[in-house]
């Protein structure tokens, strides 16, 4: 297990290094003129040049690469033209608020998704599985910004049961049940469609399993259904599920986005696209390179765990 | 297009599905329509008129915050995101296709160096690879187009890639590369048409969701830019009104909810319409027990038998109707004897055996009549609790394949464990401590260990003394054997026939057991019934029936089964040609895969497939060569025809070698040698016309004109007996042996005179079997041909080949004449093998 786990962190090594280079070859790439943009009127013709000496954009693609790579790995992202503070305290900040929500929204999701696909597995055809049929069915079209704002109206304007918004640091003043309060709405619009797809998938997994020959012979011993279904099935079923948990943590993430947007979470999502209005390059490059490579690091985790589960799998 | 016209129907019928079809044919309409409609200009502003609710005179949904007409704007919102959406999946598709095919198809370092890459695009969480992309564009409608096709590339390349790798090691690949047809035509005529179904599938389905992602990257602000609205741009300028007037935002958001939904129905139903598994209607769980039918009870007496079957009929329910699978069949099993029942498949044979205790899958199954008595019960009258205390208690089943039958997650031990404690109250360790004794009692070595193993760590032989440990884990008074040893080799078939055997001695046990094999039923049984078609047409004592048979069926069906021992030549010998030349000479042939390690796991070793193996072929002659599973037979035959590169060695073919054919054309190599698959269906493009594949070596082997097919392809289809007039249709349409006979057709269409039949006969039907070989044999005398004929089945071989080669381990052990091989066999190997082959009475 120890060498497995190990040769899956040397195997992370070319897609880090791949995520790298795309990270920063779109952000060299970006038309316009960064010292023009810093410098505003003062953009003289020597102020530009020195600027660009200055920020290194007067040398070759490779040599940038390095260097910015060699600062990256010193843990040294720059520092944010439009925050004026260093990236990496502000993306540090922002991303672990995006976590909690995208960390609650995939629990959640996770529970309900399972429940649900299982109920609907076991009642094929019947009233539950119609029920949960549907409400997948609308839940994996659903567009999560529109659903935040439904549910902003209904929640919060007309009802008054939660907050709107008005998260602005979670580490700041509010205590749990506090941030209970304003998770409640955005982790479970986030969900949503999380919910939808992996019920849909552990219902049909569960279906699928339940028609095999394994479980003929569960029956065929005097297992009681009970046993049958969460013993032997539910098991094998588990397999196909968890994968895609993991596949649906990048789609959290990258929902996260929306969410926090809609709702005013003080999250990742909200700041790279406020980076991405302001042109604040340092600022992009930072958040999208800490939250894929974590992104990348989660998925070692699931993989890990699907391994626990499959002992077929070879090293 | 006929066939378009039929998946739509089929999509029809799913009334969600076309439900999502009318929908959105409505939604496209109304956009495509929108220039003539009688709309607002969309961008016409009017402060004077902002905000106005819905149902206001002159904008039927009202206003939005710049008084523009929302009814209006919705319309060409619609249409604007519905094109951005439909381009965004075409282009994705095209790009990720591509991709998948030409890293599914060429495999090696294309494969490995295009999949690298999409892992890395993977590697970013969906949207913010998307919004990376935007950021280096810059924001606009156009660019978020761009964004959102890379971020869905990896999903299509995933995909097709996947099943492409999955065709490529497909027979019928092989079998056109041996028509002589080139890569590039390989991907595009044989594999294209597989995957397209694929690639359009996946790209109806991520259409609903492209349009999503595109609208939201708008609502970010990121999307199509002022004036130019799209739904999700809708959507974000609304959002500032949100409490004032919440229409403005919810109506596109409404929209968007709607595409997207009637697209995933239809999605849905697509994939159900197209997913074979579920044309026979909706995969349906099967329940607890076989649902049961029937009138009235029936009272017949048991008449000290442990089983009385009278007169049960089981049936299939499906969409196209009933198919009766057992038609009133009558069985008595005494306490402690052997029944057989015997058939080919389709006969009813495992059904029957299922039906005892209801486990028959059901739906579809449904037991229609008759009664199953065991004991004093009749089990299908009982309650699911007292017929789940039978099951596994005093009756227990062994099915054919260990490896589907045991659970792939459990560890040995534990499935075991779990059967004891399903009936009898022990604390775990003390039944760990019974499993243990079970799994000595069936003759596993290191029973301790055994149990802890997982079943992909056992061998065959050893899974199916893992399922016979586990019947008989709570002293049944009857097993149910249903094929048990059709998976094994033939030496392992013989130890768990001598096991059975003598567990059911020491335990006086009573065995219903189910095969195909005449052989084996006269080794175990003591009596056998024989079952054709749902009914039993005859039933004896078991070597009396073998012996003398009364029924017609059984006469027929004895006569196709080759007998070792008494040869009963179907193909005859042949002619001794003095100075008949060398149809095939292989000297020294070797094929090592290499060693796989990676740098931290497990490395496999290097397997030695072929060893140093030489041998000679007459022209005329036939050579047998048999072995067991692993032996290298069909390593031998793959290099032989060039499918497989040998590490060393030299194979001369009409005197020539591998080299000297290629060097005299493109075309000789198949028009020296050709191969006929063991599984004709796999073998044939199941998206090709008969015709279609016979064409193939007509036009590159034989380089025939378009003329000259037609009269070739009638006169081919005549010689292995086929009504030419079946030309155009497909290989699902055919049964196993006649597509078979297709497939030998196909090898002899360029006229190569060196056939390698690699188990052709083994997946049919004993009957189907002899009528196969028979036509082999007319086929070798009409032409003159040589064929190298690979089975596991010494009979067969005994029935067909002049000489015998027998392979073990990737060598051969012994070679000689027929006769003299199975009447004096030198080798231990070869008695060993002879003898493991149950024979019939004589």
């Amino acid at each position: 297990m120890a060498s497995y786990i190990l040769g899956r962190i040397l195997a992370l090594v070319p897609v880090l290094f791949g995520l790298s280079v795309i990270v920063f070859l779109i952000m060299a790439l970006i038309p316009g003129d960064p010292a023009t943009a810093i410098l505003g009127p003062y953009a003289t013709p020597e102020n530009v040049a020195r600027i660009n000496h200055d920020l290194g954009l007067d040398r070759s693609l490779p040599v940038r690469y390095t260097t910015w790579l060699g600062h990256v790995l010193a843990g040294d992202l720059g520092r944010s033209s439009s925050l004026n503070r260093p990236v990496l305290d502000e993306v540090a900040e922002r991303f672990s608020a995006t976590l909690v929500l995208a960390g609650a929204a995939l629990v959640l999701a996770s529970i309900l998704g399972l429940l649900a696909g299982i109920v609907s597995a076991v009642r094929q055809f019947g009233l539950a599985d119609k029920l949960v049929t549907l409400a997948v069915l609308v839940g994996i079209s659903m567009p999560t910004f529109w659903l935040g704002l439904l549910l902003i109206l209904a929640f919060a304007v007309r009802l008054r049961l939660l907050p709107v918004s008005g998260m602005f640091s979670i580490y700041g003043g509010g205590d749990l049940p506090d941030l209970l309060r304003h998770l409640a709405l955005p982790a479970a619009t986030l969900a949503v469609v999380a919910a939808g797809v992996i019920a849909r998938l552990t219902r049909s997994a569960m279906l699928d399993v339940l028609r095999q020959d394994f479980v003929r012979t569960a029956r065929a011993k005097g297992l009681t259904e009970r046993r049958v279904v969460f013993g032997h099935a539910l098991r094998a079923a588990m397999v196909t599920v968890i994968p895609v948990i993991g596949i649906q943590a990048g789609f959290v993430l990258g929902g996260a986005v929306y969410i926090e947007t809609v709702f005013q979470w003080p999250g990742i999502g909200r700041m790279l696209v406020n980076a991405i209005a302001t042109r604040d390059v340092l600022l992009v490059q930072g958040g999208v390179l800490v939250v894929a490579a974590s992104y990348v690091l989660f998925n070692l985790l699931a993989d890990v765990l699907q391994r626990l589960l499959d002992p077929r799998i070879a090293p | 297009m006929s066939a378009g016209f039929a998946l739509l129907r089929r999509v029809m019928r799913n009334r969600l599905a076309a439900l999502g079809l009318v929908l959105l044919a409505l939604i496209v309409v109304v956009a495509v329509v929108a220039p003539i409609l009688p709309l607002a200009d969309p961008d016409a502003t009017a402060p004077a008129r902002r905000l106005l609710p819905p149902f206001s005179p002159g904008a039927w949904l009202g206003t939005d915050t710049l008084g523009r007409d929302l009814l209006a704007r919705l319309v060409w919102g619609t249409r604007l995101s519905l094109a951005v959406g439909v381009a965004a999946s075409a282009l994705a598709a095209l790009v990720g296709s591509a991709i998948g095919l030409v890293a599914g198809y060429a495999g090696g370092r294309a494969d490995s160096l295009l999949m690298r890459g999409v892992d890395v695009l993977m590697a970013f969480p969906y949207l913010l690879l998307a919004l990376a992309i935007v950021a280096a564009l810059g924001p606009g409608l156009l660019n978020a187009l761009y964004a959102v096709v890379v971020a869905n590339i990896p999903f299509f390349a995933r995909n097709v890639r996947g099943v492409t790798a999955g065709l490529r090691h497909r027979e019928f690949v092989d079998a056109a590369r041996l028509s002589g047809m080139g890569g590039p035509r390989i991907l595009l005529t044989e594999v294209l048409p597989n995957v397209l179904p694929v690639i359009v599938i996946t790209a109806s389905t991520t259409v609903g969701w492209m349009i999503l992602e595109t609208a939201g990257l708008s609502f970010l602000g990121l999307g199509s830019q002022p004036p130019q609205a799209d739904l999700g741009s809708m959507l974000g300028e609304g959002r500032k009104a949100l409490i004032t007037a919440p229409h403005v935002a919810a109506l596109p958001g409404l929209v968007v909810f709607l595409i997207v939904m009637s697209m995933n129905l239809i999605g849905d139903g697509l994939r159900d319409a197209l997913d074979p598994r579920l044309r026979s209607g909706l995969p349906a769980r099967p329940s607890v027990a076989t649902r049961v039918e029937r009138h009235s009870g029936d009272a017949h007496p048991t008449d000290g038998a442990l089983l009385a079957i009278s007169n049960l009929r089981t049936a299939f329910e499906t969409d196209t109707g009933t198919v009766d699978a057992v038609k009133g069949i009558s069985l008595r099993v005494a306490p402690g004897e052997c029944l057989g029942i015997i058939g080919e498949s389709g006969s009813g044979k495992s059904v029957t055996a299922l039906s005892i205790a209801r486990l028959v899958a059901s739906p579809p199954g449904v037991v229609r009549g008759g009664a199953v008595r065991f004991g004093g019960d009749d089990l299908l009258a009982l309650p699911v609790g007292a017929l789940r205390r039978l099951r596994g208690g005093r009756i227990a089943y062994v099915f054919q394949d260990p490896l589907t039958t045991l659970h792939p997650l459990m560890r040995v031990g534990a499935q075991v464990v779990e059967a004891i404690r399903a009936h009898q109250p022990v604390p775990g360790a003390e039944a760990w401590r019974r499993t243990v004794d079970l799994f000595a009692a069936v003759k596993l070595p290191d029973p301790a260990g055994i149990a802890h193993a997982y079943p992909h760590e056992l061998s065959g032989g050893q899974r199916q003394r893992v399922s016979i440990a586990m019947a008989l884990a709570n002293d049944p008074e009857l097993i149910v054997a249903d094929e048990p040893t059709t998976a094994l080799d033939v030496t392992v078939q013989a130890e768990v026939l001598d096991l059975l055997d003598e567990l059911r001695q020491q335990r006086n046990l009573a065995i219903l057991f189910i095969s195909h094999d005449f052989g084996v039923i006269a080794r175990l049984c003591d009596r056998v019934a024989v079952m054709h078609r749902g009914v039993v047409v005859e039933e004896g004592d078991a070597r009396a029936v073998l012996a003398d048979p009364r029924h017609d069926y059984t006469r027929r069906l004895l006569a196709a089964v080759p007998v070792l021992g008494q040869p009963r030549r179907l193909v005859p010998a042949a002619p001794t040609v003095a100075g008949a030349g060398l149809a095939v000479e292989v000297r020294a042939l070797s094929k090592t895969y290499p060693a796989r390690r990676s740098l931290f796991g497990r490395s496999r070793p290097a397997v030695r497939a072929l060893d140093s193996v030489s041998l000679r072929v007459a022209e005329g002659e036939t050579l047998g060569i048999v072995g067991e599973s692993g032996c290298g037979k069909s390593t031998l035959a793959r290099c032989l025809v060039g499918l497989t590169r040998p590490t060393a060695g030299t194979i001369r073919l009409d005197g020539r070698t591998a080299d000297e054919l290629a060097a005299a054309g493109p075309r000789t190599l198949g028009r020296t040698v050709q191969y006929v698959f063991q599984d004709p269906l796999s073998s044939l493009n199941p998206r090709k016309s008969i015709r279609n594949v016979l064409a193939a070596p007509l036009r590159f082997l034989a380089g025939l004109d378009t003329g000259a097919w037609e009269a070739r392809m009638v006169e081919l289809m005549r010689s292995v007996d086929l009504d030419p007039a079946v030309l155009d249709r497909y290989p699902h349409e055919f049964s196993g042996g006649q597509a078979q006979r297709i497939a030998i057709a196909r090898a002899l269409a360029a006229g190569a005179r060196i056939i390698v039949l690699d188990e052709a006969v083994s997946a049919l039907d004993v009957s189907v079997q002899a009528q196969v070989l028979r036509l082999l044999a007319e086929l070798k005398a009409r032409h003159g041909l040589t064929y190298l004929f690979i089975s596991h089945d010494l009979a067969v071989v005994q029935a067909v080949a002049d000489r015998i080669v027998v392979m073990a381990a990737g060598a051969i052990v012994e070679e000689g004449p027929c006769e003299r091989l199975f009447a004096a066999p030198r080798h231990p190997y070869t008695r060993g093998l002879i003898d493991a082959v149950p024979t019939l009475p004589s």
